[in-house]
């Protein structure tokens, strides 16, 4: 108990990090709206942020934080273009559904 | 200065994203067709500039986290012929678009750019960063004919899968930083020490063990990366991307795309290769990854009806061979990897190529379609025959050298792999029986419809070129051997200054 | 490290992410995500990585999630439709996925035994001589790295986002 709730170490990060990210890879597995799916993307990459700081930390130096900052900078590239392909989903087939995307199988 | 000189090929493709962009503000919409031209030119100017001195000569610009080598020259020159022959066979099917020429073109270049950086990174932020930029440009290509369903379709799987893989690739990089301190490939590989802050001594034996850390950072990375080269289990994507994006950014996808993220796998596994335990230890790991991916794509592909959808799973195939080579972590293994796709860029450009013009014709991806195709128009039949067969590896073609090879890197590391040769050997078999179905249809039977697809000159050339490259490049393979060898020997990483 | 911003922080991030997962109005999720990564910003400024946990909250709570919720209200969903899309799918599935990765990652991090000491102090396995350095990412500090030695990314990030205008505009302008 003691080395779970006494100092906070890097270790506590880490696996903080790894609970966060499959809160968000639970979310891209359970859920059907689009959107939904996007923001739990969105937390997986978080959880992978929180863990390149830690590291930062850890190692004293910078590299980490800059990931992060380039890591921020793509995920807004990526949101951008994942809701403009929502919203032309949304025209062809009236929905956002992942269930209005199934015509290709097989 | 010289820095600069040697991302030449890099700025002169962002130069050529920015003219396609502002041509495409000037030019009246009837002579848009400028456009087509104005890229296929880009591409072969950047294929010349690969060639200028301070870029041939090769070394490090800005701070070591840019890297120019025999292998990443060679990379780039494939590049470069992807898309010249993406762009060339485009041309009228892009032309017919209801809108965007300029922004297909201008996404099309922003690509390439992307792929070149992919072939000359040396750092984990770049590495991050080049690999979406050719991704992100792929969701919008994928999606281009935002008025098709299967399109949108396509490119929402792709993103959907795309940003997985992508946040599993950052995780394992952050358990790679965590456990060396550092993202900069120079430091990792040239500095010992700091690869051996990621491993342990164990006590009993003395010998270096890979820490579990570094373990799961380097396995969550090559999953990752093995969405970009459609290996198992992230290739979930392929068959049904493949169907629904607009055929040329299929064909783009295919080759370019897989090649950037190959380019990734072979410059991490030399950076790891440094440090001896670290390579060991993925060994087992991707052969079993390439096993799984030439039986998914190989039994996946008998049913298919839909010659896109076949492809998709032929190209999963295809990867499980590059796969194979990569396993056997040898120099070896990488000279005949990179040999194995610079023929799979032209084989697989000459069967898409007939592919797009098949369908300008028939509006359908139908492999019934094909049936006859040799009589109605020979030259398509014959390309295509040609493409798939040497896809498949029969001789004289240049696949079967390739395969051969690739088989043979893995014989090579002797009884550890050993069962992975006879995978690769059955997989052969497998492969030949669905690709020579479809031939069978183009050869025996009658035409199923009488139109003929008329072909440009400019086509004609190009497959006939294509054809040609396949028989010689399988006659004499020595020539691209002795390319593709000397790139894997001199991929090399010297030291850094960036802490 | 103070505990309490590790608690805290932790806890808001995990609840509010658990929330936007689970709920069935994508606004709500979208709100609750915007407080999982308030708590994330906590958990950046108590590690003392005050840049990166401003940008936090300005680009990512501030501005990409606000692209979200501009989507979600044009895209006007009806109810109908809505209740169609909040069927859960695949539950076992993702919870397996999600526990199984979490299950990797404790087993990794607690049998080895590289960041097991106080971040930033002793024990772990890369020790540092001399005075711990104190690391501030300050802006300062942070522009220095970047602009020193991840100068390449950088521009490379101007190509990306100038491909996302590019994209986004050709998937979604009316009159193109």
């Amino acid at each position: 108990m003691d080395r779970v709730f006494g100092e906070i170490t890097t270790s506590h990060y880490v696996v903080l990090s790894a609970l966060i990210f499959a809160v968000g890879l639970c979310g891209v597995v359970t859920r059907r709206n689009a959107v939904v799916i996007l923001m739990s993307l969105e937390l997986m990459l978080n959880g992978a942020n929180l863990a390149f700081v830690a590291f930062s930390r850890h190692h004293a130096n910078l590299q980490g934080q800059v990931f992060v900052f380039f890591v921020i900078a793509v995920a807004a590239a990526e949101a951008a273009v994942a809701l403009a392909i929502i919203i032309a989903l949304n025209r062809v087939k009236g929905g956002v559904s992942i269930d209005d995307a199934t015509e290709l199988r097989g | 200065m010289r820095d600069v000189m040697l991302l030449l090929p890099e700025i002169g493709a962002v130069a050529a994203v920015l003219a396609v962009m502002l041509a495409d503000l000037w030019l009246p919409k009837e002579r848009k067709g400028t456009l087509s031209a104005l890229a296929i030119a880009a591409s072969v100017v950047l294929l010349a500039l690969t060639f200028v001195p301070p870029v041939a000569q090769g070394g490090h610009a800005f701070g070591g986290s840019f890297l120019v080598d025999g292998m990443a020259l060679l990379l780039k020159r494939a590049f470069c012929v992807t898309a010249f022959l993406v762009f060339l066979m485009s041309r009228e099917y892009v032309a017919e678009l209801p809108r965007g020429q300029g922004e297909f073109y201008t996404l099309g270049l922003a690509a390439l750019t992307g792929m070149f950086l992919c072939a000359s990174v040396n750092d984990f932020m770049s590495l991050f960063v080049s690999l979406e930029l050719v991704t992100v440009s792929f969701f919008v290509l994928a999606a281009f004919k935002r008025d098709s369903k299967l399109s949108v379709e396509a490119g929402l799987k792709l993103l959907v899968i795309g940003s997985i893989s992508a946040a599993l690739l950052l995780y394992g990089i952050a358990f790679v930083y965590g456990a060396t301190g550092t993202v900069m490939f120079g430091v990792l590989a040239s500095d010992g020490s700091t690869f051996e802050n990621g491993l342990r001594t164990q006590a009993a034996a003395g010998t270096l063990v890979l820490s579990p850390e570094l373990q799961l950072g380097l396995f969550l990375i090559f999953l990752g990366l093995g969405f970009k080269t459609s290996a198992v289990p992230l290739h979930v994507w392929v068959p049904d991307v493949y169907q629904g994006a607009p055929t040329p950014v299929t064909a783009y996808l295919s080759v370019g795309s897989k090649l950037a993220g190959f380019a990734l796998m072979f410059r991490l596994l030399e950076v790891v290769s440094r440090a001896a335990p670290v390579a060991a230890a993925l060994t087992p790991f991707l052969a079993l990854v390439a096993a799984l991916t030439l039986f998914y794509g190989n039994l996946g592909a008998i049913p298919q009806t839909n010659i896109k959808r076949l492809l998709g799973y032929s190209s999963i195939g295809q990867c499980g061979y590059v796969l194979l080579g990569i396993a056997a972590a040898s120099e070896l293994g990488l000279a005949w990897a990179l040999f194995y796709l610079c023929a799979y860029v032209v084989t697989n450009l000459t069967v898409f190529a007939v592919i797009i013009w098949v369908a300008r014709a028939t509006k359908s991806h139908d492999i019934d379609d094909y049936s006859g195709l040799a009589r109605t128009n020979p030259l398509l039949g014959t390309a295509l025959t040609v493409g798939l067969l040497s896809l498949a590896g029969v001789p004289p073609f240049i696949g079967l050298v390739g395969k051969f090879f690739l088989v043979g890197s893995a014989f090579q590391k002797g009884d550890t792999l050993r069962w992975l040769v006879y995978v690769g050997l059955a997989n052969v078999v497998i492969a030949l029986y669905y690709y020579l179905c479809v031939v069978k249809r183009i050869w025996m039977r009658d035409a199923r419809t009488a139109v003929a697809p008329a072909v440009p000159l400019r086509m004609k050339v190009a497959l006939a070129a294509g054809i040609v490259a396949l028989i010689v490049g399988g006659i004499a393979p020595q020539f691209l051997d002795r390319v593709t060898a000397s790139a894997a020997a001199g991929a090399g990483i010297v030291g850094t200054t960036a802490r | 490290m103070d505990p309490w911003t590790f608690w805290l922080g932790g806890a808001l991030t995990l609840v509010g992410g658990m929330l936007a997962v689970t709920r069935k109005n994508a606004v709500a999720s979208v709100m609750w995500l915007v407080a999982a990564f308030v708590g994330m910003s906590a958990l950046f400024l108590g590690m003392d990585a005050g840049f990166i946990g401003v940008i936090q909250v300005l680009v990512y709570a501030g501005a990409i999630l606000i692209l979200f919720v501009f989507v979600i209200m044009l895209l006007n969903l009806t109810p109908s439709g809505l209740l169609r899309i909040d069927r859960p799918r695949f539950v076992t599935l993702g919870l397996a996925s999600a526990l199984a990765f979490v299950a990797l990652i404790v087993a990794v991090v607690t049998g080895g035994a590289l960041w097991t000491g106080a971040a930033g102090g002793e024990g772990g396995i890369i020790r540092r001589t001399g005075e711990p350095q104190l690391l501030e990412g300050s802006v300062l500090a942070v522009a220095d790295q970047l602009f020193r030695h991840h100068l390449l990314p950088f521009e490379i990030a101007s190509v990306l986002l100038l491909v996302a205008i590019v994209g986004s505009v050709a998937l979604t302008k009316r009159k193109l």
